[in-house]
């Protein structure tokens, strides 16, 4: 007899007006087709997920201050997935604004960009509010289904249909390691809730078959925040990619992979700490190793990015790496607390970042390697002055952001003892300062070769520009109140 | 002094802020009216010259503690407040940089047409960088200001530079970048072993000199300090980027990285690098010194056969700071002293070479020693002022140069390795030939250029640029008391201080753990 467990829907509001604002949106697509099919469907598509995101936002600040488990334990809501929910909806609204261009230039199918937009969000919040793997791998497929499409979108172009594939590919391959995983892990726990995870596999000395399943489950995982080795699919999938969609890869799929990540190790695999400490240690020398020094030698912006991507990836690792499994309350680890503030860092930079390149992009020409952008810093001073603001702060200089945000991540580092992977983690952002600043000399220090015409003004990019700069310096200069939320939310892990 | 510090307690932050202030000012004025965004940035950095005269004034000679304090909690979870003050070691200092600001921003009149605008923001960015470096009582804040001035610099050698500018540019930052990330590392130990010992979380560097680091850890985090400042200063073998970024920078440029930017690393030296690590500093000082001897003889002899003007004042200043670490190092009042006096000695006769040599660019585009010849004749106020300035970095008495290098040379003398005083005299003999000879070949002899005879001599605004550097040279050397009375009783105490947490180092090393578990603490150091 099956019995239906009481389910408190207050907490589900924000998921369900996601889920609402997205079916929404295909129904709008198919009836509203828009005069000369202009970019009428494209305003109205973003103006109606922009209204779902930001309902669903309200909502989830309004959860803020509780916290509850439901259906059957399946969902956990606590300030920690609060905290993701929201970083991950506001990532969804800038890319959001920064799309519009885009979704004009697919016509008619404008209203199944943002509807997969939405639902790629809904299954994010769903990952980082589960409890239970397979509620996370739920929402990991249905995050990962809509980006793979929405990688292809531009249906014609070869570039677009070649990443689309491979990240598809390689996607399906991490998809089936995980649940590959989540079997071994059942067969061993008799489980696949995290609290009873970490129960099940506490006490003895684990065996063959649980090792296996926690390597299964981490690559699953490790492949979407792109850690060496799996980063294979990362610079084509980026390069290749509508630029709001790449931005959207870069920033809110990763944010979700790593929430998961956090609540996964420090609630079901801490009793195997000892275990993956070291592989996360390993991983971090690898990852910012490679994607530093492979950024180097891409003149491609895009590309550029999706390997500074990886590195960044790396440096979240090594706070990863320095969680402390001895201590009692996760309130005081600096190690979660600097993961979670350089999350929120990394977001506003890197959207910040993407949103300057789709701006030059209305100049009506490719606007995407070193050479293409020379001149821009002077012609266009505003736009020049915020992409030296977000490439100082991915290269980690104050005062911005990302100098506090690797502060904070090496602090941790040295605080468990780990100088050398400090010392790493520093001489890495030294070598990254290099070919950040290589946009900046591109854009102000040399000529452009051809006369660049006036930017048609952009409101949405503006606002994400504004928005997003002032993050990065506001999070450079006071960034108090986010540590205290960050700490707040990962007080509730364990 | 109570009332001293709580009357004026702000004015080291508007000091600080002024200029940025400015900078955004600036940013709404349309580039096109380059009269008004001249006399505005001239304006400011006047103002802020004008605010900092009355640390001056309200500096309580007889004190060594820091005076005009501001502090105020910042990031709390941390323990990073906003910590500000002078002593006797950064007061003139900060009276240098901002000194030079209004003379900077008038020598590029007519030099800088192209994004006046950019370049004027820029220079208030650093301006404000600077002078916030000098004053934080905080790591984290210093740090931040340490970085900020880094970016402005860079732009300015990138963007308004020579022909090599970009190659200076990156060459520039790199050095400086990998330096101070280095010293990151190190400061976040510190702050990781000051939590232990102090049982709390503090960026202050008040409490961190509390802090006795055990002598293994010492030398590490020495190391990584002194390998920040040594770049910044710039130490043999470190000094590779600073030809380069000299020669490419524009004439502002120039001016700004000689006379304040390099004394920051020296800067570095005697506020961080030596208290805090004591022991270690003490240990290595043989090592740093035969550095600096090295670079004041190399820099002398590699100036000497330059044939670019710009290059042989840059090779000039690698020289001259080899004397300021060698004074510092001497660890005797008037060694330190004399330090202190040389680096602004250097800021204002190398800043005064700078913009001669500036000048003489304007006018000929060219700054090869032997496109020029005969000036003087041309030339006669000119001749004057370049005299003055070559004298007084010379050291001639009666100019602020031989002030400092006498003091050095007294403290070498006196010091633990007094045979260093040999290798630095060389120096000033060496600098006396380079400097004459260059001067010989520029303004005396036959007039053998057909393009110099045209050669206008300074205008009004270029005498008004000169003169102020040129006054500070016979002021300094003929009434250095005001000065030095200012800076004796805070090198006094960092000498007593050094020498006290060096045996406190030694006894507590005996049993490392005591010294992280706080029970040896250098308590003389009060943080309130």
């Amino acid at each position: 007899m099956l019995s239906f467990p009481e389910i408190n829907w207050n907490i589900l509001i924000p998921q369900a007006a996601l889920a609402s604002a997205g079916f929404f949106l295909l129904l709008v697509a198919v009836f509203y087709r828009g005069p000369g099919a202009g970019k009428g469907p494209a305003r109205v598509g973003a103006v109606l997920s922009l209204f779902g995101l930001a309902v669903s936002a309200c909502m989830t600040a309004y959860q803020w201050e509780s916290v509850s488990s439901d259906l059957g334990g399946l969902l956990r809501i606590d300030p920690f997935s609060t905290f993701f929910n929201l970083l991950i909806l506001a990532g969804a609204i800038l890319c959001v604004l920064i799309s519009v261009r885009e979704a004009g230039g697919l016509r008619h199918l404008a209203g199944e960009y943002y509807a997969l937009l939405i639902f790629a969000t809904l299954g994010m919040i769903v990952m980082v509010s589960a409890a239970d793997l397979l509620v996370v791998f739920i929402g990991l497929e249905t995050m990962s289904l809509s980006v793979y499409i929405l990688v292809g979108s531009r249906r014609t172009e070869a570039a677009g249909n070649e990443a689309a594939l491979k990240y598809f590919l390689m996607g399906a391959f991490a998809s089936g390691f995980l649940i590959y995983g989540i079997a071994f892990l059942y067969g061993v726990t008799g489980t696949t809730k995290f609290e009873l995870l970490a129960a099940g596999l506490q006490g003895n000395s684990p065996g063959a078959l649980t090792l296996t399943a926690l390597g299964l489950v981490l690559v699953g995982f490790l492949f979407k925040i792109s850690a060496v080795p799996f980063h294979m699919w990362v610079p084509d999938a980026y390069e290749g990619a509508p630029t709001p969609i790449t931005a959207y890869m870069a920033v809110a799929v990763k944010a979700a992979a790593f929430g998961v990540i956090l609540r996964l190790l420090t609630v079901g695999f801490m009793p195997l700490s000892e275990y993956w400490l070291p592989v996360m240690w390993t991983l971090a020398v690898a990852t910012m190793i490679l994607g530093n020094l492979a950024a180097i030698f891409q003149s491609n912006l895009k590309r550029m990015l999706a390997y500074s991507s990886i590195a960044h990836a790396g440096y979240i690792l090594v706070a990863l790496a320095s969680i402390d499994p001895n201590s009692g309350a996760f309130g005081d680890d600096p190690a979660l607390i600097s993961a979670v503030f350089y999350l929120v860092v990394y977001t506003v930079m890197n959207a910040g970042a993407f949103a300057v390149l789709i701006y030059l992009g209305h100049l009506g020409r490719p606007m995407e390697t070193l050479e293409e952008v020379r001149g821009t810093g002077f012609r266009y001073p505003l736009l020049g002055a915020a992409m030296a603001v977000f490439m100082f702060s991915l290269a980690g200089l104050p005062p911005t952001g990302g100098f506090l945000g690797k502060f904070y991540i090496f602090s941790a580092a040295v605080q468990r003892g780990f100088v050398g992977l400090a010392v790493i983690g520093v001489l890495n952002s030294a070598v990254s300062v290099y070919y950040y600043l290589r946009v900046t000399v591109q854009m102000y220090m040399r000529e452009s070769e051809e006369s660049l015409p006036a930017l048609p003004f952009s409101f949405p990019l503006s606002l994400t520009l504004a928005v997003t700069v002032w993050g990065v310096l506001q999070l450079g200069v006071i960034p108090s109140s986010l540590l205290e939320a960050a700490g707040r939310a990962v007080l509730f892990l364990r | 002094m109570e009332i001293v510090e709580i009357s004026q307690s702000d004015i080291l932050s508007w000091i600080v802020f002024l200029p940025l202030a400015g900078a955004l000012i600036l940013t709404l004025i349309p580039g096109r009216r380059l009269a008004l965004l001249r006399w505005l940035a001239l304006g400011i950095t006047a103002l802020d010259f004008v605010a900092s005269l009355s640390l001056f004034s309200g500096f309580v000679p007889s004190a060594h503690e820091m005076q005009f304090v501001v502090r105020r909690p910042w990031i709390e979870s941390w323990g990073v407040s906003y910590h500000l003050g002078v002593d006797g070691i950064s007061l003139f200092l900060v009276l240098l940089t901002a000194f030079l600001g209004p003379v900077v921003v008038l020598s590029t009149w007519s030099a800088i047409t192209r994004s006046v605008k950019s370049f004027m923001i820029l220079i208030l960015i650093l301006q404000c960088g600077m002078l916030g470096a000098f004053v934080s009582l905080d790591m984290v804040l210093f740090y931040i200001f340490w970085e900020v001035m880094l970016l402005p610099m860079y732009l300015l050698i990138g963007v308004w530079g020579h022909e090599k500018r970009i190659y200076a540019a990156l060459k520039f930052i790199l050095y400086t970048v990998a330096g101070s990330l280095l010293m990151l590392v190190g400061f976040i130990y510190l702050f990781w072993l000051g939590s232990q010992s102090l049982g709390y979380f503090t960026t202050d560097l008040l409490d961190l000199y509390r802090v006795v680091v055990p002598y293994h850890a010492q030398f590490w985090l020495f190391l990584s300090f002194a390998l920040a400042f040594a770049i910044k200063v710039p130490i043999f073998p470190f000094h590779t980027w600073l030809p380069d970024a000299h020669v490419e920078a524009p004439t502002a440029g120039s001016v700004i990285l000689a006379a304040v930017l390099l004394k920051m690393g020296t800067y570095g030296f005697i506020r961080f690098a030596m208290p805090l690590f004591p022991s270690a500093s003490e240990v290595l000082a043989p090592l740093v010194m035969t550095l600096a001897v090295i670079g004041i003889i190399y820099g002398a002899l590699v100036a000497m056969v330059q044939p670019d003007l710009k290059k042989l004042v840059a090779y000039s200043s690698v020289s001259h700071l080899g004397f300021v670490i060698l004074g510092l190092y001497s660890i005797t009042a008037s060694g330190i002293t004399g330090g202190i006096y040389q680096m602004l000695n250097h800021g204002i006769s190398t800043g005064a070479l700078f913009l001669i040599v500036g000048i003489l660019y304007e006018r000929r585009h060219t700054r090869l020693i032997e496109q020029f010849g005969g000036l003087s004749a041309r030339l006669p106020i000119f001749a004057f002022f370049f005299m003055v300035a070559t004298l007084s970095s010379i050291g001639l008495p009666g100019l602020n140069g031989f002030v400092g290098e006498f003091l050095v040379l007294l403290g070498l003398y006196g010091s633990e390795h007094p045979g260093f005083v040999f290798f630095a005299a060389t120096g000033v003999v060496l600098s006396a030939v380079y400097m004459l000879w260059m001067f010989r070949r520029v303004m005396f002899g036959p007039l053998t250029h057909p393009e110099n005879e045209g050669l206008r001599d300074l205008s009004l605004r270029e005498v008004l640029v000169l003169l102020p550097p040129a006054v500070m040279m016979f002021w300094m050397g003929l009434f250095p008391q005001p000065f030095l009375e200012r800076m004796q009783p805070s090198v006094d105490y960092f000498i007593q201080q050094y020498h006290r947490k060096i045996e406190i180092t030694e006894v507590g090393s005996q049993e490392p753990d005591n010294l992280l578990a706080g029970k040896v603490r250098f308590e003389s150091y009060d943080p309130e």
